[in-house]
């Protein structure tokens, strides 16, 4: 089998062709450093059968500047072509250059072919070429080089067949590999040699339209504004984190009504106990997590639209100074923006930040920003203190959560940039992409598998616990009776009871929050499970949110107040409770005991400030 | 918008010699050495992010960087 590597500069184009050619899914994005680990997959089906059954495997890689690394993504690269890693011996490489940056990305070949390995000349971004009046002579280039040279189109996928075509016909050459030196001397002659080269090959053919250089100018004459560029960001910002709310609101009244119908009809339909437990606890509790789907959406499709425009690299320069203010710098913007998507993608892409500080901060307080996990519980919060009425007013408070945990993850890399030993030299360089058009199928695409993902995810846990608290609630039969207090779940509930009585909530609550643990977003159908056991009628969201409200302890006082509710949020926005988030920081710190001391000390920072402020609330009569 | 030719490119004494050396090479990896001329665009994030434009390529730099960059208008 044929296995060849895909390398290039950042946002070059690697993992579009990538995609094309294997049918995976990466995402693609408009920034640089936007893959940090290698993805192996084997060649497409259909072009395999279209090309007689011919079988390959093609390596993606994260974009190098040289062959030399400087980050730990680059290392990945670097070591994927000459270190005695787990993947298959490398064929040939496939060098992307991206066509308006031909002069500079030519070295990068040059080096490519120096150290040994067969090269095929990749040349993307056509359509950008074609949009500045501009095409290249292709036979020139390749007999200048000496080495195959393709033209990709990654929107329409022209090109794909000559690759597959020279990758077929290839012929092993087994020349001895070395990874090229580097200096100053040789990298100046290579790029004047390839700047002069690059001038030969464009030929300016027609007048440039819609040139997105010229619409890059425009657009950053206001998004980096010393100014406005702040508005702009403040605004965008608000607008994506209260969209979430008030935008999914009326497809989240949709489901929430389907399952309240299939839960009714189960449990009139279905003999007792059965019916009882596919009604009121299994079907409720799916609702409860397959309800956020639309907020899960909008958020996916938020990011995906500022990642794929070429914006949020902007961001990160516009934002550099006061992230250097708390020992971070404008590289850390793009991992944390992640963030609220999900901790560990965004953990993995701070091996971008070659500072090993700075890298270290962004790491600890990544799991702080509200990821997509933490949405439901926001919002059954949000939707218990603030009702159904107001969705723009509870679309700024969610807002506000995701400002808060920014807030607390700026404070808490404030404090670590004081703990943590070593100068941190906080590096920016960076380039700013050429704004492009959102592709929106792709971005639908997108968001779908991350809602189908956040199902997936959910799924099992939820129907673990739904039996688990069924077996528990209904348990041991010839006691129960009449007295719910004497079944299993009851007896461990108050056992637990105790640690849960300063954050002033019951043992329901703590069993949703030690659910939490296994997954955060599991938090409202544990609860779900656990209110629907003192016998409410109701399913879903309106079912749990009137339990919530009627919830009282033996003595008659409720338990769902404004500070036990303000207490929670605390607790949410600042603990660790992602097994998986733990496992990613052990592996990029390459230390357990770097990973379960921030998995303790979040948990119990979080439990204490959760009680002081339940306490101060209660105090003033909330 | 103010334009400059790149005389030479060395990194300054207040950096570390190593990083110092890292971003130098950084910054002939992204297209710039001497002779080369660029634009600067603006002046952001407080003043101390430099954007500066050469060919098609936009490139953001924070104070240490731009440093680097010695030439004439």
């Amino acid at each position: 089998m044929s296995t060849w590597a895909l390398v290039g500069s950042p946002n070059s184009g690697k993992t579009t062709l990538y995609n094309w050619l294997t049918g995976a899914r990466s995402k693609v994005v408009n920034y640089p450093g936007a893959t940090v680990e290698y993805s192996v997959g084997p060649l497409r089906q259909q072009l395999s059968e279209k090309f007689g059954h011919f079988q390959a495997q093609i390596i993606d890689t994260p974009g190098v500047y040289s062959l030399n690394p400087q980050s730990d993504d680059e290392k990945v690269t670097y070591d994927t072509l000459f270190g005695s890693q787990i993947h298959p011996p490398i064929d040939g490489v496939m060098v992307i250059t991206d066509g308006l940056q031909l002069s500079r990305h030519l070295v990068l070949a040059e080096q490519v072919k120096a150290s040994g390995y067969p090269v095929i000349l990749v040349v993307t971004m056509m359509d950008l070429l074609d949009r500045e009046g501009t095409r290249l002579d292709i036979d020139l280039l390749k007999s200048e080089l000496g080495v195959p040279v393709v033209q990709f189109d990654g929107i329409l996928g022209r090109g794909l067949d000559h690759i597959l075509l020279l990758i077929k016909n290839f012929q092993p050459t087994h020349q001895p590999i070395q990874a090229p030196q580097w200096s100053i001397k040789t990298q100046e002659e290579k790029l004047k040699r390839s700047e002069q080269l690059a001038q030969k090959i464009i030929i300016n053919h027609k007048k440039p339209q819609q040139s997105a250089l010229k619409m890059t100018a425009t657009l950053d004459n206001y998004l980096l504004h010393p100014f406005i560029g702040y508005i702009i960001f403040f605004a965008l910002m608000t607008g994506l984190f209260a969209s979430i709310f008030w935008l999914a609101s009326p497809f989240m009244d949709i489901i929430d009504n389907l399952f309240g119908f299939l839960t009714t009809s189960t449990t009139e339909n279905i003999p007792h106990l059965l019916g009882n437990f596919l009604g009121d606890g299994l079907i409720s509790a799916i609702g409860g997590v397959i309800i956020f789907i639309p907020q899960i959406f909008i958020l996916s499709l938020g990011i995906g639209l500022l990642e794929s425009t070429g914006y949020l690299a902007r961001v990160g320069a516009l934002i550099d100074k006061p992230l250097t203010a708390v020992g971070l710098g404008g590289r850390s913007f793009v991992p944390m923006l992640s963030g609220f998507a999900c901790a560990i993608p965004a953990i993995m892409a701070t091996r971008n930040i070659t500072s090993s500080k700075e890298r270290f901060i962004a790491q600890m307080i990544i799991p702080f920003m509200a990821c997509s996990a933490r949405l439901p519980v926001y919002a059954l919060i949000i939707s218990f203190l603030m009702g159904d009425e107001h969705p723009l007013k509870a679309g700024l408070v969610m807002a506000l959560l995701y400002f808060g945990s920014i807030l607390v993850g700026a404070v808490a890399a404030k404090i670590l940039s004081k703990m943590v030993k070593g100068e941190n030299q906080s590096r920016l360089m960076m380039e700013l992409p050429l704004y492009r058009r959102p592709r929106f199928r792709v971005l639908f695409l997108q968001a779908y598998s991350k809602s189908k993902t956040f199902i997936f995810r959910a799924g099992p846990i939820i129907m673990i616990l739904a039996l688990i608290l069924w077996f528990g609630t209904n348990f041991p039969r010839e006691q129960i009776g009449e007295t719910p207090q004497l079944s299993y779940a009851a007896q461990f509930g108050q056992k637990i009871e105790p640690l849960f009585k300063p954050l002033g909530v019951d043992w329901r609550v703590g069993f949703g929050l030690i659910s939490a643990f296994a997954a955060r977003e599991v938090f409202v159908s544990a609860m779900a499970l656990a209110f629907n056991i003192q016998g409410e009628d109701e399913a879903q969201t309106e079912g749990l949110l009137s339990a919530m409200r009627e919830a009282t302890f033996a003595d008659g006082t409720p338990i769902f107040t404004t500070a036990t509710s303000v207490g929670l949020l605390i607790f949410f926005m600042i603990a660790l409770q992602c097994i998986s988030t733990v496992a990613i920081v052990k592996k990029e710190t390459g230390s357990w005991k770097v990973a379960l001391t921030q998995l303790v000390a979040s948990n119990m920072i979080a439990y204490g400030l959760a009680v002081i402020v339940v306490h101060s609330l209660k105090a003033f009569g909330l | 918008m103010n334009c400059i030719v790149i005389d030479r490119i060395v990194a300054p004494l207040s950096l570390d010699p190593a990083e110092g050396q890292k971003i130098v090479q950084r910054l002939y990896e992204l297209g710039l050495h001497p002779g080369v001329e660029f634009k600067i665009i603006r002046r952001i994030s407080f003043g101390t992010v430099t954007i500066i434009e050469y060919g098609h390529t936009r490139l953001a730099l924070n104070e240490q960087e731009m440093a680097c960059l010695h030439g004439r208008s």
